[in-house]
């Protein structure tokens, strides 16, 4: 779909489903994982359809993912951060027990 | 001859609830409805079937939620099987408590109820945090809950669309976007309806004026007290989350869709839908000392609603003295008892006559 | 209150209405989602300014110009930036405004007697059959891409729509090495002959602008890129992600393979802060849209608010630019701040200058007018992405008596997902109106509710110990 119109000069490492993406520091987190090839970021809970980013600009949340930590977020406004573990989103939220 | 048999002023759950019990026992009846941003109690409400707690100021209240609840299982098979449309009616209901203090006074309302019923069925348990957590896992350290088969809770905004979808298709009209500014009495015993510009919007035998906030301005020039005011709640809505509960809670529930909703708060603010940033906080925080887990959800949209408030809390149920042959009905819990008013209040209606027992539901009670 | 004024937006009208006020000496902040200012149209123009990006010459000049007011607004005191901010709540008070902001993970509220939304424009959501399939993007959301992050679509993308954007950002994908597979245009070739006197009209003030969009085609038609005017339906094919498009020409049935389908069907105003403040809005059937009434102030039905840009209606960042300015002289005259000799006689030119380029978007505006193929979606066409509510069933509903939107949306869900019916919301009330054959202005629209932007429930809970 998308390639890297220039090479990465900044390089920050982050997991997504498990496997390591290298994007550009800044890159928001869409942008790093549709240059790296995925499509879909998540399953629509009421037809369980792959759905992927459409606006980019904060307004259609089709590109939320589940950050560590942070839960729900809309791709196209979070930036990459190194290290930070990011999975597609599964439609509805797998709550987990408070320690 | 009246066009109808019966005109009903208000479509929301109380009005749809009758339009659908009349049509459904073959009265010729019309349903006038406010337009689209009209203040609607019917899409705020938070989806309980429920009774813990009502009626402890009136028993007849907590007998009549306790058998309009016996009723829902009926009442929701018979709307599915017409229309197709699940209600998602889930019997059995918590009220979980988030300190020591209110499990106190949830059990002491509750002991208070099941005395002035006379040993009635009106039986509930008490959940202690081990045998809560046992049903519900993810339940944040706290100390319990009652718990009652005769609860439960709905998708409320489904049950609208089903009563408005098979009202129609048993022949009742509908009539969106068409509001009532008055009802004439005519000579002959039956009414007219007129819109703002003083057109006839509809002749009918019988009238029942159930049009929430709207009503008093209805029956002011009828001469029928009618004391209500609009107490705001305020409801939140979380992003969807795989199945937690399964039996709803009074203010915690999960919908059949995923969402949790929270709330609902209760504030004497006029008609004002809006919601304000202290009660929706304070909202969150209480359901998050229930479910720490709701801490990192997204909230999905919150809301305020007007529930139509009597001075006791309880419904009133009228027919006018002077004007036999116009009722005013409002309550706060029009989707707990939707199945005793399609059921049971319309037939009020095509006899004509409200049975004595109900006599207590009737507002002169405030001026004793 | 800290400050006089919150400006919500950093683009081309935030920059230019803060730059405004901070030279009249007023104390300004300026709210924006993004790390740095410019706004959608200027987006990351400072990070792509730095040495050895490439970005900026791929872009052109429509990109590069906006360093300049981005830099000039920098340099003012008076402004308190406050980027990476999102505001999720809106409410106008008797004698103020008061906005829930989220900054990291952090809640707040803030209150100003004025606030200023220039919260810009969005694409024109664009219902069409596979359009969910991932690969189908707004074009805005590639050119988007391209500016913040440097990505470009793969050779072959096909570009579908119609507007001036499909042919610059054509000429972008050009200069950036990227060879489109197709160009489906749902405008026609030429200005029809009714459009020719708003053309004359505007022909000489605009001859730059009117200049530009022809050099645009004349590249890509040199290029050799297929260029398919007067399309007016079309199709993403595909599993689980876009594999071809079918489009339909002429009565025939045609298509391309593609991984990639960009879509455009013009923008709209960013209404949702407006309407969840309860501004008064107007439908501009033409265009298909709500915008808020403003007076010639530029203030909304609600006192204290302000809006100016392309949220006010779709103008362009030129006009932002100016109305910027304007509402930055009549709010400095609210707060009692003198006015320059200078600003004085440059208010008359501003108001020159908007005329013209009223003018030209008049003319836009009728050559590119909303396809009638997203306006009216087959009934098994998704039109609430969120909930997948397709637009048989709002038909269904309307069919019903269902009285507007916000019933509609009660009884099938649609607009009540994650998006709170920016997706849906046009075509629900369109769909309610072709039903009911009411005006779409009768039919009216959502309402807003409170989030208006993600924030979390502990985020919210946090409110309550301050």
């Amino acid at each position: 779909m998308f390639r890297r119109g220039q090479e990465i000069a900044n390089p920050v490492r982050f997991k997504f489903n498990g496997q390591t993406i290298t994007s550009e520091d800044g890159d928001t987190i869409a942008a790093a994982l549709l240059a790296a090839g995925v499509t879909h970021f998540r399953t629509a809970p009421e037809d369980a359809s792959n759905r992927g980013p459409l606006c980019m600009i904060g307004n259609c949340f089709e590109c939320l993912v589940d950050i560590k930590g942070k839960g729900s977020r809309q791709a196209c406004r979070e930036r990459v951060v190194e290290g930070m573990s990011v999975r597609s989103h599964p439609g509805l939220v797998v709550p987990k027990a408070q320690p | 001859m009246a066009d109808y048999d019966v005109a009903i002023v208000g479509g929301g759950l109380l009005g749809s609830a009758f339009g659908w019990g009349l049509a459904r026992a073959g009265a010729r009846c019309v349903v006038f409805d406010e337009g689209d941003n009209a203040i609607r109690t019917a899409r705020g409400n938070f989806g309980l079937v429920w009774v813990q707690g009502k009626g402890q100021n009136m028993p007849a209240y907590a007998s009549w939620s306790l058998r309009a609840s016996r009723l829902w299982g009926d009442f929701a098979t018979e709307l599915c099987e017409a229309t197709g449309i699940n209600l998602q009616y889930v019997k059995g209901g918590y009220d979980i408590a988030a300190d020591e203090q209110e499990l106190e006074q949830t059990i002491a309302g509750l002991k208070k109820i099941q005395a002035q019923m006379g040993g009635a069925a009106y039986d509930f348990e008490v959940l202690d945090h081990k045998v809560l957590k046992s049903e519900i896992p993810l339940v944040g350290n706290i100390p319990g809950a009652t718990y009652t088969e005769h609860d439960g809770h709905c998708n409320p905004l489904l049950l609208l669309r089903a009563l408005h979808q098979d009202m129609q298709a048993k022949g009742a009209l509908y009539r969106p976007n068409c509001p009532v500014a008055s009802v004439n009495p005519l000579s002959g015993g039956s009414y007219q309806l007129l819109d703002r510009s003083g057109n006839v919007l509809a002749t009918a035998g019988k009238v029942i004026v159930s049009a929430g906030h709207g009503s008093r301005r209805l029956n002011e020039p009828l001469g029928i007290d009618l004391p209500i005011r609009a107490d705001q709640g305020q409801v939140l809505v979380t992003e969807k989350v795989a199945p937690v509960m399964k039996h709803a809670s009074s203010s915690v529930r999960q919908t059949d869709n995923g969402s949790f909703l929270l709330g609902p708060s209760s504030k004497d603010v006029g008609h004002d839908t809006r919601t304000d940033l202290k009660t929706l906080a304070a909202i969150a925080s209480r359901c998050i000392t229930i479910f720490p887990f709701l801490g990192s959800l997204r909230l999905q949209r919150a809301w305020g609603a007007l529930r139509v408030m009597t001075p006791d809390g309880n419904p009133v149920y009228q027919q006018s003295e002077a004007h036999p042959g116009v009722f005013s009905f409002a309550c706060h819990s029009g989707v707990t008892l939707a199945a005793v008013h399609a059921f049971e209040v319309a037939s009020w209606v095509t006899d004509g006559v409200i049975p004595a027992e109900f006599g207590v539901f009737h507002p002169r009670r405030f001026n004793v | 209150m800290t400050h006089d004024v919150l400006v919500i937006g950093a683009g081309p009208g935030g920059l230019s209405v803060a730059s405004g006020l901070a030279r009249a000496g007023a104390c300004v902040q300026v709210i924006d989602e993004q790390p740095y200012a410019g706004g959608q149209i200027f987006r990351a123009s400072e990070k792509s300014a730095r040495a050895g990006n490439e970005i900026r010459g791929w872009l052109g000049e429509e990109y590069s110009g906006g360093l300049d007011l981005i830099r000039s607004a920098k340099r003012q005191e008076r402004i308190d930036w406050q980027f990476a901010t999102s505001v999720w709540d809106i409410r106008c008070e008797d004698d103020h405004i008061e906005l829930g902001l989220v900054h990291g993970e952090t809640a707040s509220i803030t209150q100003a007697r004025h606030v200023v939304l220039a919260s810009g424009a969005m694409e024109r959501p664009a219902p069409f059959k596979g359009w969910t399939l991932p690969g189908v993007m707004g074009i805005g959301a590639a050119q988007t891409l391209f500016k913040d992050a440097g990505l470009v679509p793969e050779n072959g993308v096909v570009l579908a729509g119609s507007g001036p954007l499909l042919y610059l950002f054509a000429n972008q994908l050009l200069s950036a090495g990227v060879r489109p597979g197709a160009i489906l245009d749902f405008a026609a070739k030429w200005v029809s002959a009714q459009h020719l006197v708003p053309l004359t009209r505007v022909a000489w003030h605009s001859r730059t602008a009117l200049l530009k969009g022809l050099k645009w085609r004349s590249r890509i038609a040199r290029a050799g890129i297929p260029h398919l005017f007067g399309v007016d339906e079309l199709e993403a094919v595909g599993k689980d992600e876009v594999q071809g498009v079918h489009y339909r020409k002429g009565g025939q049935s045609h298509q391309f393979e593609t991984s990639l389908l960009l879509v455009h069907d013009g923008v709209i105003p960013n209404t949702h802060m407006t309407v969840a403040a309860g501004c008064d809005h107007n439908w501009l059937a033409q265009q298909q849209y709500w915008q808020p009434g403003l007076n010639d102030k530029g203030q909304t039905s609600q006192q204290g608010l302000w809006v100016v840009g392309d949220c006010a209606g779709i103008m362009g960042a030129e006009a932002a630019e100016i109305q910027g300015r304007i509402v930055a002289r009549n709010i400095a005259g609210k707060l009692g701040l003198a006015i320059g000799k200078a600003e004085a006689t440059q208010a008359q030119k501003d108001l020159a200058e908007l005329k013209k380029l009223a003018a030209l978007r008049q003319f836009i505006d009728l050559q590119y007018p909303p396809a009638k193929t997203f306006a009216t979606p087959a009934d098994d066409t998704v039109i609430c992405r969120c909930e997948a509510v397709t637009a048989g069933e709002i038909r269904e509903i309307a069919q019903l008596g269902c009285q507007g939107p916000n019933q509609a949306r009660a009884f099938t869900r649609a607009g009540m997902g994650p998006c709170m019916g920016r997706g849906c919301g046009l075509s629900v009330s369109r769909l309610m109106a072709e039903v009911s054959g009411n005006d779409i202005e009768q039919v009216g629209h959502y309402s807003t509710r409170t989030p208006l932007k993600p924030v979390t429930l502990s985020q919210l809970a946090s409110l309550n110990d301050t």
